[in-house]
Formats: structure tokens, sequence, C-alpha cells
């Protein structure tokens, strides 16, 4: 690369590049953000010990069985506010306590007992969308 | 007989230990909480009520050439709350004399929570993206405390003239140093003071059922 193609690069390629990162970075549809919490997402099993259906942001607390040790612990793990969660066909009772299901969650960067909800599957296979978009006012 | 024995024997226990053990059950139901505090323009939950005190934000001097202020010593509210070898604190400082240097002052608060420990992260925090106001903008510190002493996670917001600093210290005590409640405290604080949550979910509703009827939601229909 030649010195001008290299500033070439530098004044209109890395500001480019920066404004990508900030824009696929940027969280378009929540209360606030959540740099707390890693992209990739792990599914977690377990049984309902609450659902707090609140504002600014609703909260699931699922005990989780380890299998190999068979340590139970409580995952707290943070969903929408209900106005949006009712956009995306949740009700107020769609949780209740000693329902078991399998929750695709983006885990605590951290490494604690916790994340963001994107997904609830119940036994029978009925899902709950927490990702799925819906234009939230 | 002897069914009826174990079953009547298994309720009078219950009986017996229900006294003891509803406290306990009670404790294990999450009780967080958000308190509004229209004074202050924030909202804020806790898990257990906090207490709130008019003190002092105190900061010490630095050398610092990218601060404009230091060794502050303002009137603060301050609100602390105590569980589970967590403390859950949050100060407010009117810093309505000196709004022009909110970004130093917003500087000094991230610098100070640096300089309590080990940083471990030092994150961004976003609050109110949703709604179509101003969001707000600050950041979390998370640092290992000297001596082993615990883990702090300190919440470095700035709105209308205000500073808001909250902070998650876990004791060791605690048994991890990671507790997701901590996450939690770090996160849960709005300025939206005025929304009116029914009316919100009321218009969801409706906008589902639309949803459920024509495949669209009534903002993406076609005129």
């Amino acid at each position: 690369m030649t010195r001008s193609n290299f500033l070439v690069a530098g004044f209109f390629v890395w500001p480019l590049v920066s404004m990508l990162v900030l824009f696929l970075s940027a969280p378009t549809y929540a209360h606030h953000s959540h740099a707390n919490v890693v992209e990739d997402t792990i599914v977690i099993g377990g049984t309902v010990k609450e659902f707090e259906w609140a504002n600014p942001h609703s909260w699931v607390t699922l005990e989780v069985v380890n299998e190999d040790s068979g340590e139970r612990q409580d995952w707290l793990l943070e969903a929408r506010a209900p106005a949006q969660l009712l956009r995306r066909g949740w009700k107020r009772d769609s949780l209740k306590p000693g329902d078991f299901v399998n929750v695709t969650i983006r885990p605590l960067r951290s490494g604690g007992p916790g994340g963001l909800v994107r997904l609830v599957t119940f036994p029978d296979g009925t899902e709950l969308q927490d990702e799925q978009r819906a234009p939230d006012r | 007989m002897k069914l009826a024995f174990s079953v009547n024997f298994v309720a009078a226990i219950a009986v017996v230990l229900s006294p003891v053990l509803s406290p306990v059950s009670a404790m294990a139901a999450s009780a967080w909480q958000e308190y509004i505090y229209d004074d202050l323009g924030i909202a804020k939950a806790f898990p257990v009520e906090p207490v709130r005190t008019e003190g002092l934000y105190e900061t010490p001097e630095f050398a610092s050439d990218n601060l404009r202020v230091a060794g502050m010593n303002r009137s603060a509210t301050h609100f602390a709350a105590e569980l589970d070898n967590i403390s859950y604190r949050m100060s407010v400082v009117d810093i309505s004399d000196i709004v022009d240097d909110s970004i130093n002052v917003f500087g000094e608060c991230i610098l100070l929570a640096e300089q309590s420990g080990e940083v471990l992260s030092n994150i961004h925090l976003g609050v109110g993206l949703t709604g179509g106001r101003p969001a707000v903008f600050g950041r979390i510190i998370t640092v290992d405390l000297e001596g082993d002493s615990g883990r702090a996670r300190t919440a470095c917001l700035v709105n209308n003239a205000k500073l808001y600093r909250t902070e998650a210290i876990v004791r060791p005590e605690h048994g991890t140093l990671n507790p997701p409640e901590a996450e939690r405290f770090m996160t849960t604080q709005r300025f939206d003071l005025d929304t009116d949550f029914a009316a919100e979910e009321a218009q969801a509703i409706a906008d589902y059922e639309y949803f459920l009827e024509h495949g669209v939601f009534p903002a993406e229909a076609p005129e």
C-alpha cells in the first residue's frame, strides 16, 4: 500500500468501519444498553421460581440443576418491559412457578448466573420470543 | 393406617416448622422494588427499601490535567441498602451551579471508581433507549477492592445537572463475587418518571391483537 492509499484508507475506511461497529453494537430496542452480556447465546433448562412482570424490565428467576454435580443454582434472567413483551405475545402469567422451560440467553460477561432472555421454549415446543422484532413505541 | 400416620406426622411437622420456614421462604422470594424519587429525577430499584440520608459528596484532590474539578465537597442525597453481604448504594449530587463542568464531574466519578481497586472492566451504560426521549449515557466500572475485600461495581451517570453514582459492593462472604443481583442493580434506573406504563401496556395489547388479525403491526401497516 502506497502512502497515499494508506491515507485514503485512514480517512475513509476506518471511520466507516468504526461507524459500522457502532451501528452493529447499538442497542436499538432496549431500555438500557447490554454491554454487560456477551453476544453468543447459550441454552439453559430449569424450573421457573419467579416471574417479575415489572418496569423498566421483567425478570425470571430460574432454578437450574447442574447435570454433573447435582447442584442447584438460581439464574436471574432479564426480559423486556411488559409493554414490549405484550407486543411479542407474552402475558403476565406466561411463566408460572414450577414451569420447566429451556431459555436461550445472552449470558453475563462476568460469568455470573444471569443473562438476557432471548427465547423461552416449553416442553411441548411452544415458544415465547424476546428477540423477535416488533415495533416498540 | 401406616400411611395415614405418616401423612399426619408430616403435616404435624409442617405445622410446627411453618412459622420457622415461612420467613426463610419470604427471604428467598425477590423483594426488588422500584422507588421513585421525583425530587431527584430518578426511579431506582433496590432489593430492600434503602435508607435515605442527606450528606456530602466528597472527592479527593488529584493531579489530573484532564479534570477541571477535583476535591469536591458538595451536598448530596445518599441511599443505602444491605442484603446478603452486598451493599447497594446510590448518591445523587446536584451540579447545577457547575453544569459546564458536567463532563469533568462525570470523568472524576469514573476515575475514582477505577482507582478504588484493580479494574476488571469499564463498559458503557445507556439508559432510556426507547420511548423517543434523549437517552442518558454513562459507564459501569467493576473493580476488585484492595485486600480481597470484595468486588465493587460503580455506575456513573449525569442527567439534568445531577450526578448519579450507584454502587454495588459484593463482599467475599456472599459466596460469589459475580452475583446477578449486583448486575441488576447497575441497570435498573430510569429517568422517564412520567411514563404511563398502564397506557403503554394497553396500547401494546391492542397492537398485538392487530398483529394477530392482520399479520403486521399497526405501525407497519400500509396506508
